[in-house]
């Protein structure tokens, strides 16, 4: 089986020699086989679970069993993609809180971290590509002012495809204080497109915002979260908490074996923990 | 004989009154004085002035309105007087003026949504100059001129309040223009175009919230706005916004290969060069559904070649690319749309000012009445 050409980034090839009926020459099939990736979290009480092993984890690929390879996440640099609503619905204050809270994330990063900055009211602007250079994405952050309707789906789907960088784990964190009125692409779309991503998408909302439907789905199929603040004045603390969280994620990988090819794959992800919660991306997308 | 004296002098007072044309009641001339002197458009002394009148007042004007020395030029003035006023004077004043309607009968119940930014933001009661000119719209004797001027000044002042995104008036005063003009190819174009409003999700999430507004459910929306767009076009083939929308009303019920018809139609009857963007977005879009993934594309493209620094179409194409598994290209593609200034919808992305319907053209709608005003009733 193949799964699609974006997703992963190990890769291992198993050769099938199968005898031809003619006995002049044999005939050589090829099929490549490609290791599927993903970000997981486990949690016991909210709080991540540490010093797992491929031992512990046990992932179903459409109900078959697979087994785990382990990646050492903490050699495995960051490529953090913030899309930002700057509509009118933005106060004042909340657009400063939200600077602020960028900057914490940003000034929490590791050397080999990078970060880029896109902000989003009906049009999506990106004010920084991804780069390892921290004060160049918060001197973007300044340029941005507050205005215009909201295309929170058009921004997530630039975001993700942003993030996505080989040799990173694509971390996207998306906030919003209100409901799309202005994006051209289809929430659907861009969900459909998220199952195949790598991507784990942290979706942050003020209040009980009308967004909230599109970034619970669009966090839950990525394995993120979505986190809910009452006010701006929490978003410092809870990007920080996310990047935090994210840190703690386990990168696991397995080869797919004994499934079919194309078509979805729905992936089930249990740990040997007690009252453990496990998140990860629902599934991916397998190529012909 | 003081007292006789004094019923000879009544009586005498009350024969000369009854002989002598019944002078024009102050209020009245005051308020022809003003409309007469009203420049359209303008938030001007007059407008002011008017605009400080109370509800007594103009309830009063109102029922002297129908009567000799008031004629319909005059009306006609005043109409335009009342919307400039509340669209420029008293813009966020509204309340309740009549509890009922000369001719009309009782105004429907107004569905309360004013959005900004997608947040509810107010309920939507009618404002009372809006009342009072649709009101005196009734009050014209001419029927060929009453249909003539209210075709006019219903599509000025519905195209204003799309504009400002005041769905809530807009849905009473479709209301009203619909039974004056039942069969208005614009009346019903509009009307289809705030069901397709009601559909989309900003209202949809306001009905959520507050399951007792009058907004309804997306799919009932969408089969209104069909119905309007679908008589609109009966009344009037080539109107291409009712059939691009009927288009895309089509493909959001998921019946594709009927928008397809709709918008290739469209194509061929836009009226600019903004149509024919919308009509291959919209043409993409229904392909992309169908699996017609070249053919979307190629929509896509034509759609970026009309406005180059659009981002719907290049958003749509990067998406394509990656449904392809390349997502190289799908960055590529999007490279030079998220670089692209934020400039104004109009000239950058008429997909942002979509929802605008008939407020995209409120500048000409404006023109037309005006000019109405002149030429009809001058």
């Amino acid at each position: 089986m193949r799964p699609h050409a974006g997703l992963p980034v190990m890769a291992a090839a198993c050769l099938l020699v199968i005898a031809g009926s003619a006995p002049a020459r044999q005939q050589t099939f090829t099929s490549r086989v490609e290791a599927v990736r993903l970000d997981v979290l486990v949690t016991v009480n909210g709080q991540p679970v540490r010093n797992l092993t491929a031992a512990d984890f046990e992932i179903r690929d459409t109900g078959v069993l697979q087994q785990v390879d382990l990646v050492s996440f903490e050699k495995i640099p960051l490529n953090v993609v913030l899309a930002l609503d700057m509509s009118d619905s933005l106060t004042d204050a909340g657009v400063t809180d939200l600077r602020q809270a960028a900057h914490g994330l940003l000034d929490a990063l590791i050397p080999g971290d990078r970060a880029g900055l896109i902000t989003f009211s009906h049009a999506v602007a990106r004010r920084s590509r991804p780069s390892s250079e921290v004060a160049v994405v918060k001197s973007a952050l300044e340029a941005a002012r507050a205005e215009g309707q909201t295309s929170l789906i058009d921004a997530s789907h630039a975001a993700m495809t942003m993030a996505v960088s080989p040799g990173a784990r694509g971390l996207v964190v998306v906030f919003s204080d209100g409901l799309d009125t202005s994006s051209w692409l289809a929430p659907d779309l861009v969900l459909a497109t998220a199952r195949r991503s790598e991507v784990v998408v942290y979706g942050v909302a003020v209040g009980r915002s009308g967004g909230d439907d599109f970034l619970a789905d669009l966090s839950d199929v990525t394995g993120g979260r979505l986190l809910r603040v009452r006010s701006t004045d929490a978003l410092r603390s809870t990007f920080l908490r996310i990047l935090e969280e994210f840190r703690h994620r386990y990168l696991v990988s397995f080869t797919p074996r004994g499934v079919p090819g194309a078509g979805w794959h729905r992936l089930q992800v249990r740990v040997k923990v007690r009252n453990a919660r496990v998140r990860a991306r629902a599934g991916y997308t397998g190529g012909s | 004989m003081p007292l006789l004296a004094l019923l000879f002098a009544w009586a005498a007072v009350l024969v000369t009154s009854a002989a002598m044309p019944q002078p024009v009641p102050l209020l009245l001339h005051r308020w022809m004085t003003a409309a007469d002197a009203h420049a359209p458009g303008a938030a001007d002394g007059q407008a002011l002035e008017v605009g400080d009148w109370s509800k007594d007042q103009l309830l009063t004007i109102l029922r002297q309105a129908g009567e000799p020395p008031t004629t319909d030029r005059a009306i006609a003035r005043g109409a335009v007087l009342h919307l400039d006023i509340a669209l420029l004077v008293r813009a966020r004043e509204s309340g309740d003026l009549f509890p009922a309607y000369p001719k009309a009968g009782p105004p429907p119940p107004s569905p309360s949504m004013l959005v900004l930014d997608g947040r509810n933001t107010g309920s939507g009661a009618s404002s009372t100059h809006l009342e009072f000119a649709r009101a005196l719209l009734l009050k014209m004797t001419d029927p060929g001129l009453q249909a003539e001027f209210a075709r006019r000044w219903y599509a000025a002042s519905a195209a204003e309040l799309a504009l400002r995104r005041q769905f809530a008036e807009l849905s009473v005063h479709l209301d009203h223009a619909r039974r004056l003009l039942p069969d208005d190819p614009e009346v019903l174009v509009a009307s289809g175009y705030l069901h397709e409003i009601l559909a989309g999700p900003v209202a949809q999430a306001a009905l959520r919230e507050r399951p007792s507004i009058l907004v309804g459910e997306r799919r009932a929306n969408l089969g209104e706005a069909q119905r309007y767009f679908q008589r609109a076009l009966s009344k009037s083939p080539g109107l291409a916004e009712a059939r691009l929308r009927l288009g895309r009303v089509l493909g959001l019920q998921g019946r594709h290969e009927h928008a397809l018809v709709e918008l290739r139609r469209a194509l061929e009857d836009a009226e600019d060069r903004t149509q024919s963007y919308y009509a291959f977005l919209f043409l993409g879009r229904s392909a992309e559904a169908l699996g017609r993934l070249d053919a979307a594309r190629g929509d896509f493209e034509r759609a970026s070649v009309l406005f180059p620094l659009a981002q719907s179409p290049r958003l749509a194409l990067s998406r394509l690319a990656i449904e392809g598994g390349d997502e190289r290209e799908a960055r590529r593609v999007l490279d030079g749309a998220l670089d692209t200034p934020a400039v104004d919808g109009e000239t950058s992305d008429p997909w942002w000012v979509y929802d605008r319907g008939p407020g995209r053209y409120a500048d000409r709608a404006r023109t037309r009445l005006h000019r109405a005003l002149l030429e009809d009733t001058g």
